[in-house]
């Protein structure tokens, strides 16, 4: 067996706060294969950015030292994740708000290559404007000596996936990096990260609320709830046939499967104070006693898991 | 206020403005000899101090405590009338040249910015040549010359909260430009208000002191700080104790009053960015 | 389907200008909104549906054309003479008063609109805080204390606290997950249905305006390219721009359109291409499209289109 590009057993993450812990991920447990791509989907709240940094090791003030295993190529990345920086590529969500406006961007992106990957200034330079060229800038070496505020949201967004690349990453970690953008660049982003992941055989681990996306780009999915993974399997298995009942309510919430406007009744339950047992259960159709007693456990069927006992069984 | 006093250095401000302010209200009762504000002994002139007079006495044999509990008051007094009347004209002139565009934001903006370039001292100095000099000219002075700071401060409040989403908002189901500039502009500008005056009467009690030290200020015999540390000047450096004390009564206000203004601008800080 | 009922809401050949260059945000656009429907406003960021709505609210002096409200002509009246008109932000959060209260908030719309008893305002909040679905305690708290779609039902609650007869919806879901979403939409319908409102709904987000829209407009760089009916215009697309928005919607089976992606950004507003404005984009252009801005043909009644080649079949209906 291969050994896995990303794994993350057994993840706890809490963060304090006014009205107490809040306990953001619990015993969270992913992996993926070197080329792999993994989505992980959910509503806000459900700690998926939470996830994102602490892998990327940049949890914020307030954050409990993580309890669990991150490893990445065989390494711990709890213990130190500077060793890995420039081996992740790190897509962030807004383009606006991710680029210093008073530096030209090519040497904000020079400035990391200078401190991640060996060479010198002039391969570094040469490098970039072949990153810029596949990721389809405009004019790649004009485009080297211009300030962040010259490109356009969509161009943007390419700038800072070639910033990603420029380090030769094994994986690359996206956080809904179309959220910010118009549905046609939405589309044309969408298509370069595909092609890009394959061309390089990179793993892809992207964050995202919106089922098509994950349909288009990743072979696995994992849904997140309230800080647990509440079903987790190849793409096209879960969106065909939801195991968790979140995971189908969600589902039938999408315009393509809409038929009425149903929504899924109640909210999110806050971080600082989760229900016992399945965390879903106040919200479930099929919720039973037993849901509220003992949290289910992430049942492995095959190639898919759901952490629901009740989940062969349909809506009334 | 519990974040406020999460900050030992804000507290430690607060701490000193509350202790003032006690002294103030009840100095009266505090001073050994409240009568010493004006009564001269000049039989016991500049004794260092002793258990008797703990900060010795002057060179008219008065206490120097009870001089420096008393010109508490006047300080305080002096500091809030400058920084009121300064509100009273700098507030209305920010909201009003934030608020407008044109002609109108434009002249007041610039007449705020010639009383900006008038210095402080050379005006009280020529207010008080042509009017007589006392206290009421030093207030006058240092009101028209503080005034441009609120102005300024309110005008660039005002100009980011017209950009803001709820002013457009309001502005939307058909309100007023004064009920939103009174009752939604106003109160969200208030924090930066409160920096800009709790660090204005750090600045005007210290210039008053200086005032009073160059005679343009408070006339003896009053028990005001900068004139007490003037008056000390012919007698060093055999009396240390009589400029001594009245200086670090000055220093530890104006001291306090600039300590909680960072610390009010700490906290306003990050609200300020957070709603832009 | 609702039959043709009477015009609320018209606007004829409608310029905005912004600014001191004059930007044309919105350059000759007409459309009529029928009492009771939901109109869809449709299109990418900088197109000018935002202006449009501006110019609509009377918030915007527009520089040509003309604007009916229930037959009077309002173009000159400003905001003050369209009270039936009425907008609700895409931000309910930012439109909020950090420093007021809701039920404040609440009551101080109905105070400008010469409401001003304490106890007829505060029955007719209790009773719209009811009506929105939440709970009139809910008065009582800040802004900030509020979750996303808890603010976006306040914003909501405000507006129609004033009575209007439409109301405009900027990206009414923006932001919210879907499940919210669901409620938030269907929330909007009980109202209008419950007040007899009609809304003019702007949005980028087809899947939203499909689900709730009777009629749309969709609208490109300061123009609208195509008008009709949802089901019609869903069904059969006729602008190579509204082919691409629907192609471009990802799809839970992960399949491809087998439309090509549109290349390049939408130009500005400060280089407005000649001809069609679209046809840098367009992958159907033909060279006529450089030089000629298409003029607006009937596909069917009621379904209108700018575009040369609009009867030249989809090779991807």
């Amino acid at each position: 067996m291969t050994q896995p590009l990303l794994a993350v057993e057994g993840l706890a993450v809490a963060l304090r706060t006014d009205h107490g812990l809040a306990r953001i991920l619990d015993d969270v447990a992913l992996t993926i294969p070197p080329g792999g791509s993994l989505g992980v989907v959910g509503e806000s709240g459900c700690g998926k950015s939470t996830l994102l940094r602490a892998i990327l090791g940049i949890l914020p003030k307030g954050a409990t030292t993580p309890s669990g295993r991150i490893r990445f190529q065989g390494r711990d990345l709890l213990a130190g994740a500077d060793w890995a920086r420039g081996r992740i590529g790190f897509v962030p969500q807004d383009p606006y708000l991710s680029l210093n406006p008073v530096f030209r961007a090519g040497d904000q992106i020079l400035e990391i290559m200078r401190r991640h990957a060996p060479g010198s200034r002039a391969d570094h330079r040469r490098k970039l404007v072949e990153l810029f060229r596949a990721v389809q800038l405009p004019e790649p070496a004009a485009a080297l000596d211009k300030y962040p505020h010259q490109f356009s949201g969509g161009q943007r967004q390419r700038l800072l996936i070639a910033a990603a690349l420029a380090c030769d990453p094994a994986l690359l970690i996206a956080d809904e990096p179309t959220t910010a953008l118009d549905v046609t660049t939405q589309r044309e982003i969408l298509g370069l990260l595909k092609r890009l992941v394959a061309e390089r055989g990179l793993g892809l681990l992207f964050v995202t609320h919106d089922f098509g996306v994950l349909a288009t780009l990743c072979d696995r999915v994992a849904v997140l709830y309230a800080g647990q993974v509440a079903e987790l399997g190849p793409t096209r298995a879960v969106l065909d046939t939801p195991w968790h009942p979140y995971t189908r309510l969600l589902l039938a919430c999408h315009p393509d499967r809409a038929t009425t406007l149903a929504g899924i009744p109640g909210t999110v339950p806050a971080a600082t104070a989760q229900p016992s047992g399945c965390r879903f259960h106040p919200r479930c159709p099929l919720a039973q006693p037993a849901c509220a007693a003992a949290p289910p456990a992430l049942l492995a069927l095959g190639e898919r898991a759901v952490a629901c006992p009740r989940h062969e069984v349909p809506f009334g | 206020m519990r974040r406020l006093l999460r900050d030992p250095v804000a507290t430690l401000g607060f701490g000193l403005i509350l202790l003032a302010v006690f002294v103030a209200l009840f100095a009266p009762w505090l001073a050994p000899y409240p009568d010493d504000a004006f009564d001269s002994h000049l039989l016991q002139r500049l004794r260092p101090p002793s258990a008797e007079f703990p900060f010795g006495t002057d060179n008219l044999g008065r206490d120097i405590l009870s001089r420096v509990i008393l010109g508490t008051r006047d300080a305080l007094t002096v500091a809030l009338a400058v920084v009121g009347a300064a509100m009273l004209i700098g507030v209305p002139v920010g909201l009003v040249a934030g608020w407008r565009e044109g002609w109108l934001a434009e002249l007041l903006m610039r007449v705020t910015d010639v009383f900006l370039a008038v210095p402080q001292l050379i005006l009280a100095l020529a207010l008080g040549q042509l009017m007589a000099p006392g206290i009421g000219t030093a207030m006058l002075a240092l009101a028209l010359t503080y005034w441009p700071f609120f102005a300024r401060t309110v005008f660039a409040e005002t100009r980011r909260l017209r950009g803001a989403l709820f002013v457009d908002a309001l502005a939307g189901i058909g309100a007023s430009p004064a009920r939103i500039l009174l009752l939604h502009v106003l109160p969200n500008a208030a924090p930066a208000i409160l920096v800009r005056a709790t660090i204005g009467m750090g600045f005007t009690i210290l210039t008053a002191a200086l005032l009073g030290f160059l005679g343009v200020g408070a006339a003896p015999p009053s028990p005001d700080w900068g004139l007490m540390v003037s008056e000390a000047r012919q007698h060093l450096p055999e009396a240390w104790w009589f400029p001594t004390f009245p200086g670090l009564a000055i220093f530890l206000l104006v001291l306090g009053f600039n300590l909680l203004g960072d610390g009010l601008r700490d906290l306003a800080d990050p609200r300020l960015r957070r709603s832009r | 389907m609702r039959c043709r009922l009477a015009e609320l809401l018209t606007a004829q050949d409608l310029v905005v200008e912004l600014g001191r260059d004059r930007l044309r945000a919105v350059d000759g656009v007409s459309l009529s909104i029928a009492a009771g429907e939901t109109f869809g406003l449709v299109g990418e960021s900088g197109c000018g549906k935002t202006t449009l709505a501006r110019a609509l609210l009377g918030l915007q002096g527009v520089a040509a054309g003309r604007i009916t409200l229930a037959g009077a002509t309002v173009t000159a009246t400003g905001r003050a003479g369209r009270a039936a008109v009425q907008y609700v932000h895409q931000d309910p959060g930012a439109a909020l008063d950090p420093w007021w209260r809701i039920g404040a908030t609440l009551a101080e719309g109905l105070t400008i609109h010469g409401v001003t008893d304490r106890a007829e305002q505060q029955a007719r909040i209790a009773e719209m805080l009811a009506a929105v679905g939440l709970d009139p305690a809910l008065g009582a708290r800040f802004p900030h204390e509020l979750s996303g779609g808890q603010q976006r039902r306040i914003g909501i609650a405000r507006i129609l606290l004033l009575r209007p007869r439409l109301v405009i919806l900027d990206e009414p879901t923006a932001g919210l997950d879907l499940s919210v979403q669901a409620a938030v939409l269907r929330l909007l319908a009980a109202l209008r249905d419950r007040f007899g409102l009609t809304y003019l709904l702007i949005s980028h987000d087809l899947g939203v305006v499909r689900r709730v829209c009777d009629r749309i407009a969709v609208m490109y760089l300061g123009r609208i390219v195509e008008t009709g009916a949802a089901a019609s215009l869903f069904a059969a697309p006729r602008h190579p721009y509204t082919r691409a928005l629907l192609a471009a919607a990802p799809h839970l089976d992960g399949r491809e359109s087998a439309a090509p992606p549109l290349s390049g950004d939408p130009p500005s507003l400060r280089a407005i291409p000649g001809g069609c404005r679209f046809h840098p984009r367009c992958p159907i252009a033909i060279p006529v499209c450089a030089t000629t801005a298409p003029a607006v043909e009937n596909v069917t009644a009621g379904h209108q289109v700018a575009c040369h080649r609009w009867q030249e079949e989809s090779p991807h209906a």
